[in-house]
């Protein structure tokens, strides 16, 4: 009686839902989605950042 | 990938293709102006306004809705925009493919609270409008159409989320008007009553300017932090970080604050920061009619994405991948009907504090999500293993959960009510310089970074190397 043999291969994981599968595959193909550009960091740091820190110091002194 | 496939895909919590992701600028200010107006709003400016006078009070909230909206568009916004996903699937690279469930939970718990409060203002207004209309007489009697109406919202609710997001962009296409309403409601009041609006003092304001002022920040960030749960699932329809970063902040950080003077100046010269009881003083019945449908459509808008926000984050949970989008809406909808129907009542008087309780998550969630994306994993996220759920899968970590995301998550929670209890608003002496959603964020964020160089070195996480 013998040890059944390991595999060497890694764990795999389960096969994702087909329909699934084919999204993720045309997503990977058509390349990387960027998050943003300089223009929207731009337009973030003006509206999240300088625009409040004015409004807060004139709210301060009004 | 068949057509049916793609008509279907803004139901599914999958990630959309570049095709599918149609919604420009300006459809998506439409629908997140529409979303983010409603009668919380009286609510955030009446809060604002017993601390603050009205100016001090909108520039402070201003700035905090502007401040908080950066947050939560730094930590949502680049993964659900990237790959087309909604809120709660960009958090499985921190929370793991399992672990998800927390920030599911906090989304579904805070959503349909807040929809549920939502549509019994919108039954309630209703009633009120139907009276002034002379629809219905003014008794007792009315209170009992406050569940029929909620029945009937619901199912309007559901008919327009069977078309998915484009039922949600329908419904903001004609409901984005009250905003102008809104608008119009602010200029009667600020041009009829400015000297006594500029003289008012507000009811329960410190000694302390600094933590009167601190708190009317702190209010704003607190308001727009809760966008949290909304944000994905629309955002996840542009097709770029380019097209999403103006509509977010100036579609759904602008109005809040600026509708939120609307319940600021009404509490502060009115005594009351509901429009539909100060528009019948300063203009006759005809501007209250007015005003009730403002608070109808507000509400109503708002509920609807909620709605659908709220579906496309179930459609995570394995068991509700393969259940129909009927089933789903559902499911979704029939918490805040049964509410409106049998608890319209205790849940108005008891369940705001509950919310508010839930609030204090979404600060160091975010804390937690920009230091993952930008510092961690330096813009790396695996899309395929977001929806893997397997021990040899990056984000399975151990058991499916990172235990540094709910440490950080802890730690964020415990620092907000150290820093301000938010029911008693009871604070600790750093509190009016830092306020307590910011120290919050970064406890969370820091506490996230240092447990996972742990995490990393144990060789979890699929964190880059350096």
């Amino acid at each position: 009686m013998t040890e059944p043999a390991h595999s060497n291969l890694a764990p795999q994981a389960p096969a994702l839902p087909p329909p699934l599968e084919a999204r993720i595959a045309a997503i990977e193909i058509a390349g990387r989605t960027p998050d943003f550009d300089t223009s929207g960091w731009l337009w973030m740091i003006v509206l999240g950042v300088v625009i409040p820190l004015m409004m807060l110091a004139a709210g301060w002194w009004a | 990938m068949t057509t049916r496939a793609n008509a279907q895909a803004d139901e599914s919590a999958w990630p959309l293709l570049p095709e599918e992701r149609r919604w420009g600028a300006a459809r998506l200010t439409l629908t997140l102006a529409t979303t983010a107006a409603a009668t919380w709003c009286y609510l955030i400016g009446e809060s604002v306004g017993s601390y603050l006078g009205f100016i001090k009070g909108g520039l402070a909230l201003g700035a905090g809705c502007m401040i908080g909206m950066l947050l939560v568009l730094l930590a949502a916004g680049p993964t659900c925009v990237r790959f087309g996903i909604d809120s709660i699937a960009a958090t499985k690279p921190q929370f793991g493919s399992r672990g998800w469930v927390v920030p599911a939970a906090l989304q579904a718990v805070s959503i349909i609270g807040w929809n549920s409060l939502l549509i019994i203002f919108f039954a309630k207004s209703a009633v009120q409008l139907s009276v002034a209309l002379g629809i219905l007489d003014l008794g007792p009697r009315n209170a009992a159409l406050v569940p029929a109406l909620t029945v009937l919202a619901c199912t309007i609710i559901f008919a327009v989320l069977r078309r998915g997001a484009t039922g949600v962009s329908m419904v903001s296409n004609i409901l984005v008007a009250h905003v102008f309403i809104g608008l119009w409601m602010l200029y009667l009041l600020v041009s009829r009553r400015w000297p006594e609006l500029i003289a008012a003092q507000p009811p329960n304001a410190s000694s302390n300017h600094l933590w009167n002022y601190t708190t009317g920040i702190e209010l704003g960030i607190g308001a727009t932090l809760s966008w949290w749960p909304y944000i994905g699932a629309m955002i996840r329809m542009a097709p770029n970080g380019r097209t999403i970063v103006l509509p977010v902040m100036l579609g759904m950080a602008a109005p809040v604050p600026i509708l939120s003077l609307i319940g600021l100046a009404g509490s502060l010269v009115l005594k009351s920061s509901d429009p539909t009881e100060w528009l019948r003083i300063v203009g006759g019945p005809a501007y209250a009619i007015v005003s009730l449908t403002f608070v109808t459509a507000a509400n109503f808008g708002t509920t609807t994405a909620g709605i659908y926000a709220s579906a496309v984050g179930l459609r995570n949970f394995a068991a509700l991948q393969e259940r129909t989008w009927t089933t789903l809406l559902l499911i979704t909808i029939a918490p805040v009907a049964l509410v409106g129907i049998f608890i319209p009542e205790l849940f108005f008087a008891k369940f705001g504090n509950f919310l508010a309780l839930i609030g204090v998550a979404f600060a160091p969630l975010c804390g937690i999500q920009i230091v993952d994306y930008f510092v961690l994993r330096r813009g790396r996220i695996d899309i395929r293993a977001i929806y893997a759920d397997a021990p040899d899968q990056p984000y399975y970590f151990w058991r499916g959960i990172n235990p540094a995301a709910m440490i950080a998550l802890a730690a964020g929670c415990f620092t907000y009510i150290a820093f301000l209890n938010p029911l008693s608003y009871r604070s600790i002496a750093p509190y009016p310089y830092l306020t307590a959603s910011l120290p919050s964020a970064t406890a969370a964020a820091l506490t996230y970074f240092l447990t996972s160089l742990l995490v990393n070195r144990a060789g979890r996480g699929g964190y880059p190397r350096p």
